[in-house]
């Protein structure tokens, strides 16, 4: 497959997805009646605007389903209700928690350096922030019995934010190994399409009907279950597993620098050849070895990874590779290439789909804390010089565990932990 | 004149070149996605080149481990293979992480210019498309397509 193809089959994804979410905006929206060409406002019709325009808060880009939210929620000054004689906050609400955008590029900043240190924990930072740090949960939390329409918007909200975030930047940097043309076709195609359906029916299926609550609850389980599984790569079992495989890596490193062949593999011979593809098997050899794998594996494999992920608002990108290594045995070097197709669908076709469903999101605030990803994604590398892995290591796996219980617990049980 | 008076005077030039309102609208959101894509592509190089040391070990350890399982293949050598292909999985998923900031730098002017967009142009239909459609829709595909462009000018 050349680069050309590669890059054909990318596009024709990206407007797959872009239209389904046009199809589900226009049946969310009503159809126009007439060219909006000639409505068009001229280019500069705001440029008279006087000052006070200029200075006006930034709206979000709210949908009708906002809207309602907010026209449907009870007007008052108790807790829950909509006190409309204080300044507009998150989404444009009156009385939501206004963040300051010191704090969220502060917050970010923290995220980009976990990113660049410790590594995939970053994401799970971010969520921490919507929810904890800016106060959206607690806000998001108090709408559940006077105004749930207007919790489950902003819960929904708050997942785009987090899975923008998290998401897109992995699937903007697996599109580099799209690129390396590292491409099992049948596999993406049978993984490509699970994503997508997954990613499509988690994200239509939760938009406006997830409190925040239930999310807490189940964004809580999987950073608890991420927690137990980095707790249990320190434990003596899995520690003493991970020598035996380097042990056997060392030893066939040695035994590959005695042979004379220095060449790198990509120039020795062969490379991948596609042997049979039928709906119950797929046969292909890498560079001379025969694979295969039921192409309803890694199907369903990429139906409930990015279902899991469009549910949470995080990057599937993380868990796709594993899964592919471990259930076909597929060598990284075509797993990394073949799931870069899977995080793109995936993260499209959710994104897409929350904001075609009326899923307002803060572009300023989101744009805000990528500039602080940015600049802690610089700072990073600096710093983490100064500091032992190890303990940084142990560090978040306390962080993960904590924040894991308390967010499961206030989720379903209704009980706070401090600093949750 | 606030800051952000001067970006809005900034931002709004091109869509004034034109005298007909769809040509000048579309032509000032080629011109903005541009500017974004340059503004983006230069905060990834910054952010690549501080992470250089850091990144160019992971993936040539990636790369290496990925190398050796696949000879391990050629071997016959499954314990090798398997042991080799987990190592470079790790590694992959380390620059995966690392990646998470190049991404960010990519796409934080995009956020920010289609924050300006969309309330410039609040509720203003879009040319040839249907009513509900917001600024983002032409926006986001320009952006995509000049950051392509741009990648491919400075490659070569």
């Amino acid at each position: 497959m050349n680069k050309r193809h590669l890059f054909a089959l990318a596009i024709a994804t990206l407007a797959v997805s872009l239209w389904l979410g046009v199809a589900v905006a226009q049946q969310a929206q009503p159809a126009p009646t007439a060219t909006a060409a000639a409505e068009a406002k001229p280019a500069d019709a705001a440029v008279t605007a006087n000052a006070t325009d200029a200075a006006k808060a930034i709206p979000a880009s709210t949908g009708d389903k906002l809207a309602d939210a907010i026209a449907k929620a009870p007007r008052g000054t108790g807790p829950g209700q909509i006190d409309e004689t204080k300044p507009t906050g998150f989404l444009g609400i009156p009385g939501a928690p206004n963040v300051s955008i010191i704090l969220a590029f502060a917050w970010a900043v923290w995220v980009g350096w976990i990113f660049s240190t410790v590594g995939a924990f970053g994401g799970v930072m971010a969520g921490v922030g919507h929810m904890s740090v800016f106060g959206f949960g607690a806000y998001a939390g108090g709408l559940k019995k006077t105004a749930p329409d207007l919790g489950k918007v902003v819960t929904d909200s708050i997942k785009a934010s987090n899975q923008f975030l998290v998401g897109t930047s992995a699937a903007i940097s697996s599109f580099n190994y799209l690129k390396m043309k590292r491409l099992v076709l049948p596999l993406a195609i049978s993984l490509g399409l699970g994503s997508l359906i997954g990613a499509y029916g988690a994200a239509a299926l939760s938009a406006g009907k997830l409190d925040f609550k239930s999310y807490q609850g189940y964004f809580g389980i999987f950073v608890l279950f991420l927690g137990c599984w980095l707790f249990y790569q320190t434990t003596p079992g899995a520690k003493s597993k991970q020598k035996t495989a380097k042990a056997a890596a060392k030893a066939f490193e040695e035994a590959v620098k005695k042979q004379k062949c220095g060449e790198k593999v990509e120039e020795c011979n062969l490379g991948l050849h596609i042997q049979r593809f039928n709906m119950s098997t797929c046969e292909f050899t890498f560079y001379g070895v025969p694979f295969h794998f039921n192409p309803l594996v890694p199907f369903l494999g990429g139906v409930v990874i990015s279902a899991v992920a469009a549910f949470l608002g995080v990057g599937g990108g993380f868990l796709l590779v594993p899964f592919l290594t471990s259930v076909t045995q597929l060598p990284m070097y075509l797993a990394a290439g073949t799931s870069a197709l899977a995080v793109l669908v995936s993260m499209i076709t959710s994104i897409v789909t929350l904001i075609a469903k009326g899923t307002p999101i803060e572009w300023h605030l989101v744009g805000m804390e990528l500039i602080g990803i940015t600049v802690g994604s610089i700072i990073g590398p600096k710093t983490s010089k100064y500091l032992s892995d190890s303990l940084m290591k142990r560090i978040f796996i306390l962080l993960s565990l904590y924040i894991g219980l308390g967010y499961t617990l206030a989720g379903f049980a209704g009980i706070k932990i401090p600093g949750v | 004149m606030t800051p952000f008076q001067a970006l809005d005077a900034l931002l709004i030039t091109p869509f004034r070149l034109f005298n007909q309102p769809d040509a000048a609208f579309l032509f000032g959101v080629l011109a903005v996605a541009v500017l974004g894509a340059a503004i983006g592509k230069g905060g990834a190089a910054l952010v690549d080149h501080s992470q250089r040391s850091r990144r160019v070990q992971q993936e040539s350890e990636a790369e290496k481990r990925s190398e050796l399982s696949v000879q391990a293949l050629q071997e016959g050598d499954k314990k090798a293979y398997l042991a080799q292909n987990h190592l470079a999985q790790e590694a992959y998923g380390n620059t995966l992480a690392l990646a998470a900031g190049h991404g960010a730098a990519l796409m934080w002017p995009a956020c920010a210019i289609l924050t300006w967009l969309s309330w410039r142009f609040e509720d203003a239909p879009m040319p040839f498309l249907w009513r509900s459609a917001g600024p983002g829709w032409y926006f986001i595909p320009l952006y995509i397509a000049a950051l392509w462009a741009i990648g491919r000018i400075f490659k070569k």
